[in-house]
């Protein structure tokens, strides 16, 4: 057996015993142990049980394998690589989901849980696409705040547009009008509000828009006067 | 690859080796590691054929992680020892202790003259010494005193300190003492100490 001036120094008595020298023990108790752990040593100390091995750094005591065991154990590690292999090949020909599931069996994987880490994993990846394409977090918190600002804005339009609108050359067009307009008894104003109906009308007088600007401050949409203004209007054509 | 050449290989290459599909490093691998195995579960257990049981189960469990083995982590063989000393561990917790008086005396008493059944009696006594100890001390005493193994690499076996490792041995050592004390004269030693 091979064995390195390090490994036997690990064995503080061993050295002086092996070269029939004394030992130096506390006590004749003290020698007799260790005579006891040297002739366990020697009682498995075989040929052809070590190797240089790089880590193999026991003194020696090795038994002698019975041929069956050595049989067993390289059996086991022929089955090991023969169970690799089928796994191996079945992931290669994976063309469905039974040669999946006899797969995920063979490993003792929960079938289940593979399959809700894929669509996980899925959908991951898919968010992290659409994210990419549109510009990242930054650029969707703002695409949804203009998008809520403007259906906002579209149900529930703030009064102080409206004289904004105006400065900058936009026409008011509101069915409130209407109830002012028809409320006057002008004919012609009447005709103003059945144009204004159609959004527009403030050029045609100043009477007009005057009735315009008094109509404003009425919120009331759909009174009982607005609706008979529908059936006026619906009515004339 | 020639025997002779695997013959020179590092277990963990071997293992590398193995799991690529390689059988002849199996082989080898089985060669250099089972007798170490398979003397540190029979020092520990006892039984020869217990023993050959957790060899296998030991080596069964190296071929199955040999794929994933993370080289630099841990050497083979001490990964191997903890494996071993851990299976070993189970099957003592799941015995019966059996004291040492109880554990009966040699079988060699007439005969103890002859120098082959000296050193059976010896041996015998030793075992059941052994025996006697708790798990964790008579692990650290077979392999330090038995197993040669240095304090570090039983520290990593044990997953404790090496301060923890040298007590125990000393407190396992004296233990034997004072279980073999008795039994110097019938094992041939002089009783003059």
């Amino acid at each position: 057996m091979t064995m390195t001036d390090d490994k036997k120094n690990r064995h503080p008595g061993r050295d002086a015993h092996a070269a029939g020298g004394p030992l130096q023990p506390v006590s004749s108790t003290e020698a007799m142990l260790e005579d006891l752990f040297q002739s366990a040593r020697a009682e498995w100390d075989l040929p052809g049980g070590n190797s240089t091995g790089d880590d193999l750094s026991g003194s020696g005591a090795q038994p002698s394998v019975a041929p069956d065991l050595m049989a067993r154990i390289l059996a086991d590690a022929r089955d090991e690589t023969l169970a690799r292999g089928q796994v191996q090949d079945r992931y290669q020909d994976d063309t469905g989901a039974d040669t999946r599931d006899a797969t995920r069996a063979d490993m003792g994987v929960d079938k289940g849980k593979t399959s809700s880490s894929a669509i996980r994993r899925w959908l991951r990846g898919l968010g992290a696409d659409l994210g990419l394409g549109f510009g990242g977090w930054p650029a969707a918190a703002g695409l949804t705040a203009a998008t809520v600002a403007g259906v906002w804005l579209g149900v529930s339009q703030p009064q102080l547009l409206d004289p904004v609108a105006t400065r900058y050359g936009m026409e008011q067009a509101s069915l409130s009008q209407t109830v002012a307009l028809s409320d006057a008894g002008d004919p012609v104003a009447g005709s103003g509000a059945a144009t204004g109906l159609a959004a527009g009308a403030g050029s045609e007088s100043d009477a007009a828009s005057d009735a315009q600007s008094d109509t404003w401050a009425v919120p009331d949409l759909f009174d009982d006067q607005t609706l008979s203004g529908f059936e006026t209007l619906l009515m004339n054509g | 690859m020639a025997f002779d050449a695997l013959d020179q290989i590092p277990d963990e290459d071997l293992l590398a080796r193995y799991g690529a599909g390689d059988q002849a490093a199996a082989a080898e691998l089985a060669r250099r590691l089972t007798p170490r195995v398979l003397g540190v579960a029979s020092r520990l257990l006892g039984d020869r054929a217990e023993a050959e049981d957790v060899a296998q189960e030991a080596m069964l469990r190296l071929w199955r992680i040999a794929p994933e083995w993370r080289r630099g982590e841990a050497q083979v063989s001490t990964w191997l020892y903890r494996v071993t000393s851990n299976l070993c561990t189970d099957r003592l917790r799941r015995r019966r202790p059996v004291p040492l008086e109880a554990a009966g005396d040699p079988a060699s008493d007439a005969p103890s003259a002859e120098a082959g059944l000296l050193a059976t009696a010896r041996q015998q006594a030793l075992d059941q010494a052994l025996a006697g100890l708790p798990d964790r001390q008579r692990q650290a005493v077979v392999l330090r005193h038995i197993e040669g193994l240095a304090n570090p690499e039983i520290a990593q076996i044990m997953q404790i300190g090496v301060e923890a490792v040298e007590s125990l041995t000393a407190r396992g050592k004296r233990a034997l003492a004072a279980a073999l004390a008795g039994r110097k004269r019938e094992l041939g030693y002089d009783d003059d100490g």
